[in-house]
């Protein structure tokens, strides 16, 4: 059987809800990792997880465990015989897999639960220090800050397990231990990072895309779908929420001047993120706003815009700059779909110069001439909904396949 | 048949040709095109230069197709050496390996009209790029640095991680490395992280003419090579050949399956051959250096092209030192810089081979090599 044990960081601190939020954890690995292996056994302890598992290898196990949200750090635990020659033989294999520098240093702690082990920690420690040390004369022995530190534990039943290695996790909270939220997802850059954000902090989302075909393309859609599923690669599997919203930009158009017509289109489409709030049994509109980025996004403007809800809005990307979003992007490999040439907000209905300082009372005299509650209404009554996975990502890979 | 000049050209697969074959027929819509047949093209031409970067390990958006491996030189030394300059205009100088292919080479006085100036870095009598001198010859006005993976006409293989080591005090410098005949058993050395330009041949790895590879790191400044509708990133426009170039991914990840049992297999076929020849008195080239897939050996005073005719009656097809040149009054460059004597070179055959070449292959050849020897003999 391998193992890895897993530390949950902020976790520790959640006192009677602990119990919650390690289910929730225990669930997003059993789900990410049962897939690899039907032998998957994930059990809780007080301050830390037990991830068991028998066919999938380490290197597949760190893959997936490294991006997902809740987990400090982690650490491959290798099952060895209770046998001191064992442990030594076990402690060089482990040494041998690593990349040792001149100038290393290393330390050995052993750990005994079973006090009838015929060896006391500190000779385990004697003992496997020295066949290390004599096999990696370059390393030295350091107490303090080793380069390598290599822990035996001595269980009480009849296994010993050592652990060399340890991985830094994504920190955060558990998927879906933070409630629920709808993600307003472009296909620009923002959006799906400000999703993975409320990700990371334990959320569980449902994406919600505006499309106006046929004055946006499907290419545009996929786009949205795409994000979506790469964004499912740090939760679970994702609602994707298609709300068509053509019919509303031509009122808009037709109704109203164009240089306000940014304000209202972003009002409406509030409106009917909160009428799905309801619908979905969700708690916050999550959007990629970031301050002063474009029109819509001064001050002013969020305020005039936000008049029509109560609902939270939350923006993790309020005090962020495009470069660090791009950054992220890359890093959580959003960047290449956002980066894909289709227009979402079709340019049909751009408007030329925005008001970036737009009055609520104008705005307000001005959508009287829409008739809201229905378009709303007619908008809620044309959603689509389709539940998408990463695997949505690899579909092209097989559709191709045979050729490639 | 008896193919041994898989480093002029490779027979395509059966199932790379199958494959350009439905490609042409079933996804046969521009790529460009914004309906919905050209998204399916455009699709299948991301994934396939998907999987070349994933072989490469490089990013998708650093893979740019050509029309020929010459092509992606030509863009190297041209668009790509200008840009850099137009960034630097104290940088000026570009260095190349005296065993470059003609690609590389026959732009060198180009080079020089536009006003770079251009150096050659030796080789030793190995065909090896002498790194004592390349250290030398750097220094900050050094704008790229030209070097083969595996040469041509020798198949001497190029110290690459010694080169990289060599020129990490000069983070300005970019390097190119010619891996045309890399792919078939060194295609490892074409993943060295500090390469900055690479170039592929489809047609040396079993997939189709028509298609170059150049790989072009994110941080190396480029003028486009060719205009019109901005495909490749704008920097070289034409209608994508997606049939070939689909072909081309394919072939290329079939090379790298096959890369581990074609190295054991065509170094014990080398050793046969190589054997076999200096028992009959041959002169052999490279030593050591050479990659498992090419032979480069000589019987003076009998002229290569003599021997070449010799062997091609008893069915079997070598070459002079290289196809491009063999037509050339200057067929040996790469002997030459090795201060190898025309009399002997002029003498060089070469013997190349592939995944797809047989111990039979070796032993029809190791059977005919007496009977062309014996010209010797006969002077």
């Amino acid at each position: 059987m391998k193992q890895i044990v897993v530390h949950y960081g902020e976790l520790s601190t959640k006192g009677r809800n602990r119990k919650m939020f390690q289910a929730a954890l225990a669930q997003q690995i059993r789900a990410k990792a049962s897939p690899l292996d039907v032998s998957l056994k994930v059990s809780p302890q007080h301050d830390f997880m037990y991830v068991r598992f028998e066919q999938a290898s380490y290197e597949e196990m760190i893959e997936i465990l490294k991006d997902v949200p809740g987990i400090a750090r982690f650490a491959p635990s290798y099952e060895v015989d209770k046998d001191l020659e064992a442990i030594k033989a076990k402690a060089l294999e482990l040494f041998a897999d690593i990349h040792i520098e001149a100038g290393d240093s290393f330390k050995v702690v052993a750990k005994r639960s079973d006090k009838n082990f015929p060896y006391e920690t500190y000779d385990i420690q004697r003992e496997v220090g020295s066949v290390i040390g004599y096999a990696y004369p370059e390393m030295t022995v350091e107490m303090k800050r080793p380069t390598h530190k290599l822990t035996v534990s001595i269980h009480q039943k009849d296994k010993a397990y050592l652990s060399l290695s340890s991985y830094t996790g994504m920190q955060g909270l558990p998927y879906g231990s933070s409630g629920r939220g709808l993600l307003m997802l472009s296909g620009g850059f923002d959006s799906p990072i400000a999703g993975y954000l409320m990700m990371k902090r334990g959320m569980e989302l449902e994406a919600v895309h505006f499309s106006s075909p046929p004055y946006t393309s499907p290419q545009a859609l996929e786009k949205a779908k795409k994000l979506t599923a790469r964004l499912s690669h740090y939760g679970l599997a994702m609602q994707f929420i298609n709300v068509p919203f053509a019919k509303i930009q031509e009122e808009i158009k037709a109704n109203i001047p164009d240089n306000e017509s940014m304000t209202v289109m972003r009002r409406m489409m509030l409106r009917i993120m909160d009428q799905l709030l309801s619908e979905r049994k969700a708690q916050a509109i999550v959007n990629g706003e970031s301050l002063g980025q474009v029109a819509s996004q001064t001050l002013t403007s969020m305020r005039v815009i936000n008049d029509v809800t109560s609902s939270p809005v939350l923006r993790p990307l309020i005090a962020t700059d495009k470069n660090e979003i791009i950054e992220l992007a890359e890093e959580i490999g959003t960047y290449d779909i956002s980066n894909e040439p289709y227009e979402d907000c079709c340019t049909v209905f751009a408007p030329t110069s925005p008001h970036t300082k737009p009055k609520l009372q104008q705005i307000e005299a001005m959508e009287a001439k829409l008739d809201i509650e229905q378009l709303v209404q007619e908008a809620l009554a044309g959603i689509t909904l389709e539940t998408i996975d990463e695997s949505y990502l690899r579909k092209d890979q097989a559709r191709f396949e045979s050729l490639l | 048949m008896i193919y041994l000049d898989n480093s002029a050209t490779t027979k395509p697969y059966p199932e790379v040709i199958e494959t350009a074959g439905t490609v042409a027929e079933r996804y046969f819509a521009n790529p460009s095109s914004a309906h919905q047949l050209g998204e399916e093209a455009s699709a299948l031409l991301k994934q396939a230069r998907q999987q070349i970067a994933q072989i490469l390990k490089v990013r998708a958006d650093e893979v740019y197709f050509t029309a020929s491996g010459t092509e992606a030189n030509n863009w190297v030394l041209q668009g790509i050496v200008d840009a850099l300059h137009s960034k630097n205009t104290d940088r000026k100088r570009v260095l190349l390996s005296a065993i470059e292919h003609p690609a590389s080479l026959q732009q060198i006085e180009l080079l020089q009209r536009k006003g770079y100036d251009v150096d050659l870095v030796p080789v030793d009598q190995w065909g090896r790029l002498d790194t004592d001198k390349l250290r030398d010859m750097l220094d900050e006005h050094v704008l790229l640095l030209s070097t083969m993976a595996v040469n041509n006409e020798v198949g001497t293989v190029q110290p690459l991680a010694a080169i990289a080591e060599i020129i990490a005090d000069y983070p300005q410098l970019i390097w190119h490395v010619d891996g045309v005949q890399a792919v078939t058993t060194e295609l490892e050395l074409l993943r060295n992280k500090r390469i900055d330009l690479l170039t592929l041949s489809a047609h040396k790895f079993h997939g189709l003419r028509g298609v170059g590879v150049l790989v072009k790191k994110e941080r190396v400044a480029s003028y486009p090579l060719l205009y019109g509708g901005g495909q490749e990133a704008g920097q070289r426009s034409s209608t994508e050949n997606l049939p070939a170039i689909v072909a081309s991914a394919k072939a290329l990840r079939l090379a790298d399956d096959a890369q581990a049992e074609a190295r054991r297999r065509l170094h014990d076929f080398r050793v046969q051959l190589v054997t076999a020849l200096e028992e009959a008195g041959w002169q052999i080239f490279g030593g050591a250096y050479t990659s498992t897939h090419i032979v480069c050996a000589a019987l003076p005073p009998i002229p290569g092209e003599v021997l070449l005719h010799a062997f091609e009656r008893m069915g079997i097809f070598v070459s002079t030192t290289s196809a491009c040149s063999s037509r050339s009054h200057n067929p040996h460059a790469t002997l030459n810089a090795m201060r190898v004597s025309s009399n002997i070179s002029n003498s060089a055959i070469r013997l190349s081979l592939s995944h797809t070449t047989t111990q039979a292959d070796i032993t029809a050849f190791i059977q005919a090599l007496p009977k062309v020897t014996q010209m010797k003999g006969k002077g």
